[in-house]
């Protein structure tokens, strides 16, 4: 009798010829063409555009005022500060007191909200995840571009504020794209470690919001640097926002350039951190079924 | 099957008419096979309405041909209450109808049987049982030789008869009298249906000793069952015995050179499957030019160029493979020795009592030790109960799951279908096409290119536009279902088929379904429907407890599993029961009837 069995046939076949391997350890996938993976690029800056926009709609649905509402939040806050600063405690030395306080509220909260609600970025796609191979980093992506994208509307209120003082763009304003791109690299560093800790660890998110509260005080945000004792100032310096929050004041109010030095160091070390990062995070996307 | 001359019959002819249970039209006709077939068996079949005794005698002369004592039989009484005597009594809480026959019925889950106690432990069986099931009798008559730890026996059902040892089964015309006959002795059980051999297995217990012959019929919850007995008839013989018709052999030869002319390789397949020795028939070319055919076709199923090759000529075969190894097609999804486990806790995993007391989280293992291929043009049913692990394998198959051990190679696109994919309340229809389609990993371009249609094929309309929120219940079901089966991947996975909408829009989803199913390389369905494995699927698998339980052309795997069901092996009240599943149908109904 020949003892013929099909799967004799597959071993003998290559073993590099595949498109998807799921092994214990990992999720392989076949080595792409440059033009494969610029056409995946391009597919998931769609698919980011698309999450984006789908978040910013359901967040004005059904509400009179509709797309107003996007604005509304950042004017608010905005006479908040102008209500704190100006009225009750009547600052009498710097009319710029308020633009200082908001100029730093404005750039702080789209790292506090970002950071806040990264723990719970993941798990609010759980649905897709649980269905579809939809990259998950696309959905940390697309959860950092929503908040950029409220983050956008919000300096497009401040510069109004700005203007109504005085203060209009100028060349300064070239050293901007560093210093977003000084706190982008750390708020991506973040974000990414605290989604996947928080799909794991569910207590994180909460447990953060109390974190940045007290973040935002330790910040020269209502408080200049110069506030801080000279022996302390080494340890107060650790943080980047000691050096990411007066850069944006530089610019945008004492209209000179920034210290590039310590914006530079900041940039390269958590660019690298970064990329470590989310190579660990697609390592851990394999184990976060479980957990969604 | 076409009959072209009434009295010009072929073999296949004579088979059809007999499965119909036609015995006249087959003694009538001119060219009737006579040298081949067991005539005079067949004409006492066919005299058996007006001339019970006819059958009678051909028993008395039969056995004494084969040298076979006649220890029970009913031919010559004309009325069912005169079968009882001290050997032979009922037992069950199920209704016997009496008349010239009889007839068992069981509502619900009553039971009900004929038990023959009094027979020979050792030897050499031959059962002969002359039944018809007009009605509905779900899977559930059983014609058994019980022994203390072994049983033989021989299960029905309306369409289908298999050995229940073994889940090689053969369809059989239930509606149709025939006699039935089981042949046992300690080499090899075989089922005939009038007198034609249908299967012959060798047996794994060969030292066993029977205690009874058993006739039940098992109720299940749900449909009252019943199935008709015309008379049976019990022959034993101390020594072995072989063949008790006449040139069966040569007849199974002839049966196979039909089915081969005719090119029907599932039939071809399910005979070589129901015979464990090799009779020669000298008709390995035929076979495996098959075979050939078989290459060009959507579709692979392994088990049956596994069989043909395997009872071919050994060198014949050996040259057929290497002739065609490069046109063997290659499976474009396969797993190989799959294990999965899960966490019993995932959400204990990192709490704050796990960690200080140290304990190591329990695990429980999902799937275990599973092998299956998929081929370009399957459509592969995964069966089984309720908690077995059918959807984990399916999530573990499109790289959802972390596996344990083993591993999934995919060679082409795949796409898990789901209702509902992240369907938002606050979006209108449009834009929930485009998110949901973004989800499932297609292009804004494409998207574009098959919108037009899933709103005409949703019915939808104006309300398009309109927020899913205001959208009704069956509106969401529409668009849902018009979006999931709009394209067609390469691999197909189904968890459970969809379903939406009202009658109407049910057969056009039907419709739309099979066009899918058409259309894409391969689909791979995880579904409770038997019915849908039995008509659409290729191939399927059992799962049961994680394991693979059977794997196979469709109709064994589904008797497999109905074998479990009906013989325990599993909790008494565990899912694995098609009659709720039937039940669940009626009430929430599925496009696929």
């Amino acid at each position: 009798m020949y003892n013929f069995t099909w799967k004799d046939i597959e071993k003998t076949r290559s073993k590099n010829d595949f498109l998807i391997k799921v092994t214990p350890s990992e999720t392989i996938q076949s080595k792409k063409s440059l033009n494969d993976i610029a056409k995946h690029i391009s597919l998931n800056i769609q698919r980011i555009r698309f999450i984006v926009a789908s978040e910013a709609k359901t967040k004005i649905f059904d509400k009179a005022l509709g797309q107003a509402w996007l604005l509304v939040e950042p004017i608010i806050i905005a006479w908040l500060y102008f209500f704190i600063t100006t009225i009750v405690f009547e600052y009498t030395g710097e009319k710029k007191q308020f633009l200082f306080i908001l100029t730093s509220v404005v750039f702080w909260r789209w790292f506090s909200r970002t950071i806040d609600g990264s723990p719970l970025s993941i798990v609010g796609y759980s649905s897709v995840l649980k269905q579809t191979r939809f990259p998950v980093l696309v959905i940390v992506m697309a959860f950092m571009a929503t908040e950029m994208f409220f983050f956008a509307i919000s300096v497009l209120v401040l510069i109004v504020f700005l203007f109504l003082y005085g203060y209009y763009p100028n060349w300064m304003y070239i050293y901007l794209p560093l210093v977003l791109a000084t706190q982008f690299s750390f708020m991506l560093f973040l974000t990414v470690i605290f989604s996947i800790i928080g799909t794991f660890f569910k207590d994180l998110s909460g447990l953060l919001y109390a974190l940045t509260g007290v973040w935002w005080y330790l910040s020269p945000g209502i408080y200049p640097v110069s506030k801080i004792p000279q022996d302390w100032l080494w340890l107060y310096m650790l943080n980047p926002f000691a050096h990411i929050l007066p850069a944006y004041r530089n610019i945008f109010i004492d209209n000179i350039s920034p210290p590039l030095l310590p914006l530079l160091i900041i940039l390269t070390v958590f660019a690298i951190f970064s990329g470590l990062a989310i190579k660990l995070f697609n390592k851990a996307r394999y184990y976060f079924f479980a957990f969604l | 099957m076409k009959i072209l001359e009434k009295d010009d019959l072929s073999t296949s002819e004579v088979l059809y008419l007999l499965d119909k249970g036609s015995f006249k039209e087959v003694l009538g006709s001119r060219c009737f096979r006579d040298d081949l077939f067991p005539v005079k068996l067949i004409e006492s079949l066919s005299k058996f309405d007006v001339d019970q005794e006819n059958l009678d005698a051909y028993m008395e002369e039969h056995s004494l041909k084969i040298g076979v004592s006649r220890l029970f039989s009913t031919w010559k009484l004309t009325d069912s209450n005169d079968w009882f005597n001290n050997d032979l009594y009922v037992e069950g809480d199920g209704i016997i109808r009496y008349g010239r026959g009889l007839e068992l019925v069981t509502l619900d889950r009553q039971n009900i049987s004929l038990r023959y106690s009094k027979i020979p432990s050792q030897g050499n069986y031959i059962i002969h049982l002359l039944a018809s099931f007009p009605s509905n009798v779900s899977d559930n008559f059983y014609l058994s030789l019980e022994g203390s730890h072994y049983d033989e026996a021989i299960r029905f059902s309306n369409t289908s008869v298999t050995l229940v040892n073994d889940s090689s089964i053969f369809n059989s015309y239930g509606k149709a009298i025939k006699l039935y006959t089981l042949h046992v002795n300690s080499d090899f059980a075989r089922i005939y249906t009038n007198g034609i051999l249908q299967k012959s297995k060798k047996r794994n217990q060969k030292d066993q000793e029977f205690t009874a012959l058993v006739i039940r019929l098992t109720g299940e919850h749900g449909p009252d069952l019943s199935g008709y007995i015309h008379g049976f008839e019990i022959q034993y013989v101390n020594e072995k015995i072989f063949d008790i018709f006449e040139k069966e052999k040569i007849l199974f030869g002839e049966i196979l050179k039909s089915y081969i002319n005719q090119s029907d390789i599932g039939e071809v397949y399910r005979l070589l499957q129901g015979i464990d020795d090799q009779w020669d028939s000298n008709m390995d070319d035929q076979l495996l030019s098959l075979l050939d055919a078989q290459l060009s076709k959507q579709g692979v199923q392994e088990w049956v160029f596994d069989k043909i090759l395997q009872y071919v000529d050994y060198f014949k075969a050996d040259s057929w493979v290497s002739l065609h190894r490069d046109r063997l097609p290659s499976p474009i999804l396969s797993t190989h020795k799959l294990s999965v486990e899960f966490l019993l806790t995932p959400n204990k995993r990192f709490s704050l009592g796990s960690i200080l007391k140290k304990s190591h989280s329990k695990r429980f293992l999902v799937l275990n030790n599973l092998n299956f291929d998929v081929f370009p043009g399957d459509i592969v049913g995964i069966i089984g109960s309720n908690g077995a692990g059918k959807s984990t394998l399916l999530k573990a198959v499109a790289g959802l799951v972390p596996i344990n051990k083993g591993e999934i190679i995919l060679r082409a696109n795949h796409l898990l279908l789901s209702a509902g994919l992240g369907a938002r309340n606050e979006l209108t229809g449009r834009e929930n096409i485009y998110l949901a389609g973004t989800f499932m990993g297609l292009s804004k371009n494409k998207i574009d290119e098959i919108f037009d249609e899933i709103v005409e094929f949703s019915e939808l309309g104006a309300a398009i536009d309109k927020p899913f929120k205001y959208y009704s219940d069956g509106m969401k079901g529409r668009l849902v279902f018009s979006l999931a089966t709009s394209v067609a991947p390469e691999i197909l996975l189904l968890d459970e088929l969809l379903s939406a909408g009202d009658i109407k829009f049910q057969k056009k989803a039907a419709d739309r379904m099979k066009q899918l199913l058409d259309r894409s390389g391969a689909v791979v369905v995880v579904t409770h429907s038997i019915q849908f494995v039995a008509q659409n699927c290729n191939k399927a698998l059992l799962i049961s407890g994680g394991r693979l339980a059977a794997y196979g052309d469709p109709k064994e795997v589904i008797s497999q599993y109905l074998s479990i069901l009906h013989l325990g092996d599993l909790p008494n009240d565990s899912d694995f029961n098609p009659l709720t599943i039937a039940i669940h149908h009626q009430g929430s109904p599925s496009f696929i009837n």
